[in-house]
Formats: C-alpha cells, sequence, structure tokens
C-alpha cells in the first residue's frame, strides 16, 4: 500500500472575486522509501501540492490518504496532532525556535509527543551524530550557519518518526557546497533509515539527486519519471 | 519546556519587555507605597483614638451621652470594672470620670472636659502619657499633690500657656526644615528674646518677616521655638452633683500632644479620686467605663456578651463610636483593590501592546510551530505564559521596590509638617506619617497582577492562534 495516495486533487484559491486554481486534478501516489521530486516553473502548483500533501491546507476537492487516513475529513485539531505523529517538515526557512538551542529544537518535537526525557536525549544526540552537528548540540540557530539550520531541521523532521517528510525549497537559501551537504544527507537518511523524502524545488542540483521526479505545470502533473 | 521557551521569548526583545517590566514595577512600587502611607495614617490614627480616647468597648449611663451630666453615672462601678476583668477577652479595664467645665489661665478661658483618670498609669486603659510632649512634662502618676492636670498642646495654646523665644537650637531646626536663609536671618535678630504670649511673639514675626513669609512660616516657626509654662496654675470649674459650682486651682504638670486639634483642645485629665471627691461623687462611682479586647476584630461580638451581662446600661463598640473606622477595618481592601484596579487596568494596554508585537513579529514562527505539531492549546498556552512571566516580574519587582520603600518610609517617617500640618491636625490625622505594608495589600497585589497578565494576554494570544500555518509561513513581516 502507498504511504500517500492523492485522487483527483483540486484547490482553488479565491482573492476577492478572482479564483485562482492553483492544482487541477492531480492523482498522484507514493510508496513507502521513495525520494521525490517535485519539480516546475514558479507558479506551477508545488508549494500548493505539498501543503495540500502535508495537511496544511484543504483541497477544493479530491482527497488525500495517508496510510489509510483520508486527511481532509479531519477537524482542524485533529489535523494538527495527525502532523505531529506522521508528518516532517523541512522549510525554506524558519524552520527553528530562534530561543533554543539545536538540540532543544529536535527534542522540542518530542516534549510535544509526550515522549520520556530519556528516549528525547538519546535519540536527539542519535539524529545530531547522523546529521554530523553533535558538536553544536548547545548552540542556537542564529549561532549555525544555512547549511547547519537545514540539518538540524531534517534531524527534527525526523526526530518525531515520521511516515514521510516534507520539503519545501529546503535548499533554496543555500550556497553549492552546503546544499550537496544537505541533499547528501537527505540520501543517507532515506537509503539507512528507509525515511520517505518528498521534496519541491527548481534547483537542478536537487533535481539531480531525485529518484524520481513529478514534473507539474498549471496545476497538472505532466511528467513522472522514475530515475533509480 | 513551554515555560521555559516562554520566558526565553520574553528575552528576545530585551529593551522592549524591560521597558514594559520597569512600567509595571514602577506603577506597582508607586501604588503600594501610596496605599501604605494611607494605611499607615489611618492606622496611626486608629490607634491613637484608641489609646486616648474610645478604647474598644465603652459603657455608659444610657443617660450620659445625651447631655454629659454628671448625674448620669454608673453608680457600681467598681464592681462592673471587676466582672469586666473576669471576661476573658478583657485585657484591660478602667473606670472614668468625664466632666464639662471650663479652664482659665490668666489670659485666658476655655471650655474643656475634664477627665479623671486612675492615677496609676498601668491600670488605665488610656494612654495619653504615652504622648507627652517634651521631658518637662510629667503624668499625673509622678506626683503626689493632687490638684494637678495635663492638658493638650492645643488648649496650652489657647490658655497662652507657651512661652517662645529663638534660640540657635530651633534655628537650626527651622534650616533643617529648609526655611529660607533670609527668614533665618531675620530670626536671628530676635534670638534669646523671651515671649510670654502668643500674640506678642507672632506680632513680632510679623513685624520683622514680609508677609509671604509670615503666611508661610510663622507657625512653623512658632511650633519649633515654643515651650510651655509647666507648673502655672490654672482655674478649673464645674459643677458638683448637686448643681453647685465647684472652683478650684490647678498646676499644669504636663502638656501631651497628639497631633489632634479637637482632642488636644479640649480633654484634659486630673486624677479620678480627687475629681470624684470635688465632684461629690462615691468613691466608687464613674461614668465611663473603657475596655480594651484581645482582638479589635471580635468587638462586635465581645460587645453582645457585655450587653446581655450589664442590660441597663449603653454599650458601645469602637464601630459604634467612629464610624470611620468600621469602614477602615472591613471595607479596606475594597479600597486597595479599586485603586490597584485602575493601576493595573491603564498597565494593561501595555501589556496588551507588548504582546500583540510579539505575536506579529512571530508569525512565521508561530506557522511554523503549528505546521510541525504544537497544537492551539499549547500555542496559545506559550503567549499566556509569556504575559504571565512578563507581568508577575514586574510586579515581583514592584512589589519588592514598595516593600522596601514602606519599610524605609515606615522607619523614618514621612514629615509633612512643612505642608499640611494645621489641616491635617484640625482633623484628627498626624502630619508625620508612617506607612505601614499590610499584608493583604500585598496579597492583593499578587493576585490582581497575575490576574491582569492573564487578561491582557487573551486578545493577543487568541491572534496567534487564528494564523493559518501555511499562510503565516509565507507572510512576510
Ligand atoms: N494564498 C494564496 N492565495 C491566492 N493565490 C495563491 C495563494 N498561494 C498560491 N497562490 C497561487 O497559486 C499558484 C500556485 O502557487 P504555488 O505557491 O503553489 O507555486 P510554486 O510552484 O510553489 O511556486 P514557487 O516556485 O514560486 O514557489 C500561483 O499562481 C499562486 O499565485
Ligand atoms: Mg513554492
Amino acid at each position: 500500500m502507498a504511504v500517500i495516495e492523492i485522487k483527483n486533487l483540486h484547490k482553488i484559491y479565491k482573492s476577492g472575486e478572482v479564483e485562482v486554481p492553483a492544482i487541477r486534478g492531480v492523482d498522484l501516489q507514493i510508496e513507502q522509501g521513495e525520494f521525490t521530486a517535485i519539480v516546475g516553473p514558479s507558479g506551477s502548483g508545488k508549494t500548493t501540492l505539498l501543503n495540500l500533501i502535508g495537511g496544511l491546507d484543504d483541497p477544493t476537492e479530491g482527497v488525500v490518504i495517508i496510510d489509510g487516513t483520508d486527511i481532509t475529513k479531519l477537524k482542524d485539531n485533529q489535523l494538527i496532532d495527525f502532523r505531529l505523529w506522521n508528518i516532517g517538515f523541512v522549510f525554506q526557512a524558519y524552520n527553528l525556535i530562534p530561543v533554543l538551542t539545536a538540540k532543544e529544537n529536535i527534542e522540542f518535537i518530542m516534549h510535544l509527543q509526550g515522549k520520556s526525557k530519556e528516549e528525547r536525549e538519546s535519540r536527539t544526540m542519535e539524529l545530531l551524530e547522523k546529521v554530523g552537528l553533535a558538536d553544536r548540540a548547545n548552540s542556537r540557530p542564529s549561532q549555525l550557519s544555512g547549511g547547519q539550520q537545514q540539518r538540524v531541521a531534517v534531524a527534527r523532521a525526523l526526530a518525531s518518526k515520521p511516515k514521510f517528510v516534507l520539503a519545501d525549497e529546503p535548499t533554496a537559501n543555500l550556497d553549492s557546497v552546503a546544499t550537496s551537504n544537505l541533499l547528501d544527507l537527505m540520501e543517507r537518511l532515506n537509503q539507512e533509515e528507509n525515511m520517505t523524502f518528498i521534496f519541491a524545488t527548481h534547483d537542478q542540483r536537487v533535481i539531480d539527486k531525485a529518484h524520481r521526479i513529478v514534473q507539474i505545470e498549471d496545476g497538472h502533473i505532466v511528467g513522472d519519471q522514475q530515475i533509480k | 519546556m513551554i515555560l521555559s521557551i516562554a520566558w526565553k521569548n520574553i528575552w528576545r526583545s530585551k529593551v522592549r519587555s524591560l521597558i514594559l517590566i520597569g512600567t509595571i514595577a514602577f506603577a506597582l512600587a508607586g501604588t503600594i507605597f501610596i496605599l501604605s502611607m494611607m494605611d499607615g495614617w489611618m492606622k496611626d490614627r486608629n490607634i491613637k483614638l484608641i489609646e486616648t480616647q474610645l478604647a474598644h468597648i465603652q459603657l455608659h449611663n444610657p443617660q450620659f451621652v445625651n447631655n454629659m451630666s454628671i448625674t448620669d453615672t454608673i453608680a457600681d462601678g467598681a464592681s462592673i470594672i471587676e466582672e469586666i476583668k473576669d471576661m476573658k477577652f478583657t485585657q484591660a479595664v478602667s473606670g472614668r470620670i468625664k466632666v464639662m467645665g471650663m479652664v482659665s489661665s490668666s489670659y485666658s478661658s476655655q471650655g474643656a472636659i475634664i477627665e479623671g483618670v486612675n492615677s496609676i498609669r498601668k491600670d488605665d486603659v488610656s494612654k495619653v502619657y504615652k504622648y507627652l510632649s517634651d521631658s518637662t512634662s510629667k503624668w499625673l502618676d509622678k506626683v503626689k499633690r493632687n490638684n494637678v492636670v495635663v492638658i493638650g498642646r492645643k488648649m496650652a495654646k489657647k490658655l497662652q500657656l507657651v512661652n517662645y523665644q529663638i534660640t540657635d537650637q530651633s534655628l537650626q531646626k527651622l534650616k533643617d526644615m529648609g526655611l529660607p536663609s533670609d527668614v533665618l536671618h531675620k530670626l536671628a535678630t530676635v534670638k534669646d528674646k523671651k515671649f510670654h504670649t502668643t500674640t506678642n511673639f507672632y506680632n513680632t514675626l510679623e513685624k520683622i518677616l514680609t508677609e509671604k513669609q509670615f503666611d508661610e512660616y510663622s507657625d512653623l516657626i512658632a511650633d519649633a521655638s515654643h515651650s510651655y509654662k509647666i507648673g502655672h496654675k490654672i482655674i478649673l470649674r464645674m459643677q458638683d452633683t448637686k448643681g453647685d459650682v465647684v472652683e478650684e486651682a490647678f498646676r499644669v504638670i504636663g502638656v501631651y500632644n497628639t497631633n489632634n486639634d479637637l482632642f488636644d483642645g479640649m480633654y484634659i485629665f486630673v486624677k479620678k479620686s480627687y475629681l470624684a471627691s470635688l465632684l461629690g461623687l462615691g468613691a466608687n462611682t464613674v461614668n465611663e467605663i473603657a475596655i480594651i479586647t484581645d482582638n479589635q476584630k471580635k468587638v462586635e461580638t465581645y460587645k453582645q456578651a457585655i450587653k446581655q451581662k450589664f442590660p441597663s446600661l449603653l454599650v458601645e463598640s469602637i464601630f459604634d463610636m467612629d464610624p470611620t473606622m468600621r469602614i477602615m477595618t472591613s471595607l479596606v481592601w475594597v479600597y486597595y483593590a479599586i485603586f490597584e484596579a485602575f493601576i493595573l487596568f491603564a498597565l494593561s494596554f501595555g501589556i496588551v501592546n507588548t504582546m500583540l508585537m510579539a505575536v506579529m513579529e512571530r508569525t512565521k514562527e508561530l506557522g511554523m510551530l503549528m505546521a510541525i505539531g504544537m497544537n492551539r492549546r499549547r500555542v496559545f498556552s506559550m503567549i499566556m505564559n509569556e504575559s504571565v512571566l512578563l507581568t508577575i516580574t514586574g510586579g515581583i519587582l514592584g512589589i519588592i521596590l514598595g516593600y522596601l520603600i514602606v519599610l524605609y518610609t515606615g522607619h523614618v517617617g514621612i514629615n509633612l509638617t512643612k505642608y499640611a500640618q494645621q489641616g491635617m491636625e484640625a482633623l484628627g490625622y498626624s502630619s508625620i506619617i508612617y506607612p505601614t505594608a499590610s499584608p493583604i495589600l500585598l496579597l492583593e497585589t499578587t493576585i490582581l497582577v497575575i490576574f491582569t497578565g492573564v487578561v491582557a494576554a487573551i486578545y493577543p494570544a487568541l491572534k496567534a492562534l487564528k494564523l493559518k500555518p501555511a499562510i503565516a509561513l509565507h507572510t512576510d513581516v
């Protein structure tokens, strides 16, 4: 069974009188362990699609089924809880709580889940090792480089043991070294932990790494290739 | 963890938070100080009233209060006093004789209430001896003779029993009070000259000072350079029980000062046994019994107990005799609360403003937190915690600061003599105030501060809840 199953998805934004159709009938299946890039020109609907998959926005029509749960039927509060337990997020920026250290930022999400202190601490250290930032555990985000911050965000996304990680332009603010570091890291986590990654991007360096590329244009899927 | 994040969030805008904390702290310290000043002032008035006049409970012949006639006595006073002594709440009880009369010195005559009290001070409920004005004054028990009297400062002035002399000492005192050197120079011209009447002294002051200086400073100067004519004789005139006028010379052995013109200008104190014999009253007869109980708050209950025992007497509690005292004791917390509510209401605008800014500038971060799974209850509680912590920090600082100011001023006193001696003392309030920190006040302040922090945070916190993560994340701030 697919981790994510999307059927006949539509999203129309209404701003005043004007209706902007952002997603126009998308069907998509994502399997466990995929490393998939959603690519397309600016304004094509990548962010909108990711928001719908992540339950940050509700569709005008269609369903999003995650591991058997139709999240479009969930109420607001249930949806927040669902995200907490099932979905990891990495955004372009503003991923971390500025007043907390790297370690605390990763622990925070497990704290929300009500995990015990021992579990929180061991998982945090394990993840910090994995993203190569064990020595920066006690640094605040402002003391970390952009690339390091994104790696903490990836560790945070994985900390809650989600079903998949959504990343919207995670490399948009990074230079090429940091970009390739981050991509290597995500790919490694994808292989070692069998973690599903879905990212929206128009960054060629990211597209080159992807195992599957879903192309989107004007709210339609116009291409879908399995590379590896 | 939410609490610790909230605390850290407060310090993201250090200056803004410090300004708010400082505002709350100073506003509260000021409020506490002002209320403590009122409190100290009222307490001082109440204690004096209890010690010098009313005690906690008084018993009279029901007729007595109408016209203070000397025939309306409590005939078996001595035995009643013994019975009251045995009641378990009684701390002190004593009988008094009060009679209206005239007092005359060689200069003038005045109406007075002549009060006969126990000549041994520890036996008496009345503590006027605590207020003797200087070391030359004595209380009744220090003198063997019977025809001696202690009068109030105001009475001494009315009877012109005051000498005035500007000395180096009085000049220094006036200098300390901040009188201009011009005035001091002028006063030095009449240094060491003795004035035997108030009129003479004031006439001289009027001559050497400008009109404005005279208006402003003459009373202060008089106060600093006077001495009483202790040992002077005055004549007391009153009606005895048969209706005959009794006239007797008394020697002034002391002057007291309770800073209450009404009392100090009216009440004079003599030995009870001697007064009784002059009036032709029996040795066991009194016309007022005054009781101090173990608990001022329970006087109404005690009053009822005494009433049952002595149904033929008029029993009055301090609250019957002085209604202000009732308001002060039972409603004082309402008064505090209203005062503080106003201050905190004003402060709450500052809190709302600060918290709104804190929410607005963190739109993206709050969107992120909601996206990754922080639910509404937690977001709400985080904002609430920030506001309450901010308010409590200011509140605690304010309470500590206010308390320290109150402790200090309560120790050294706030001297308002220069500004308002006459007005205040005419009303029975001392012109030196010793603020007292009432526990109710401090407790109320704490509760109200927390309450304000919570209420003021509701609107900003609701604003935070309205954010939609998908939009908030892409909002430019
Ligand atoms: N909140 C909104 N209200 C109205 N229209 C919106 C809103 N969000 C997005 N749109 C519109 O929907 C369309 C798809 O936008 P979306 O942000 O998903 O594109 P994108 O592929 O992520 O673009 P980019 O590469 O620039 O990030 C665009 O035409 C955009 O203007
Ligand atoms: Mg986008």
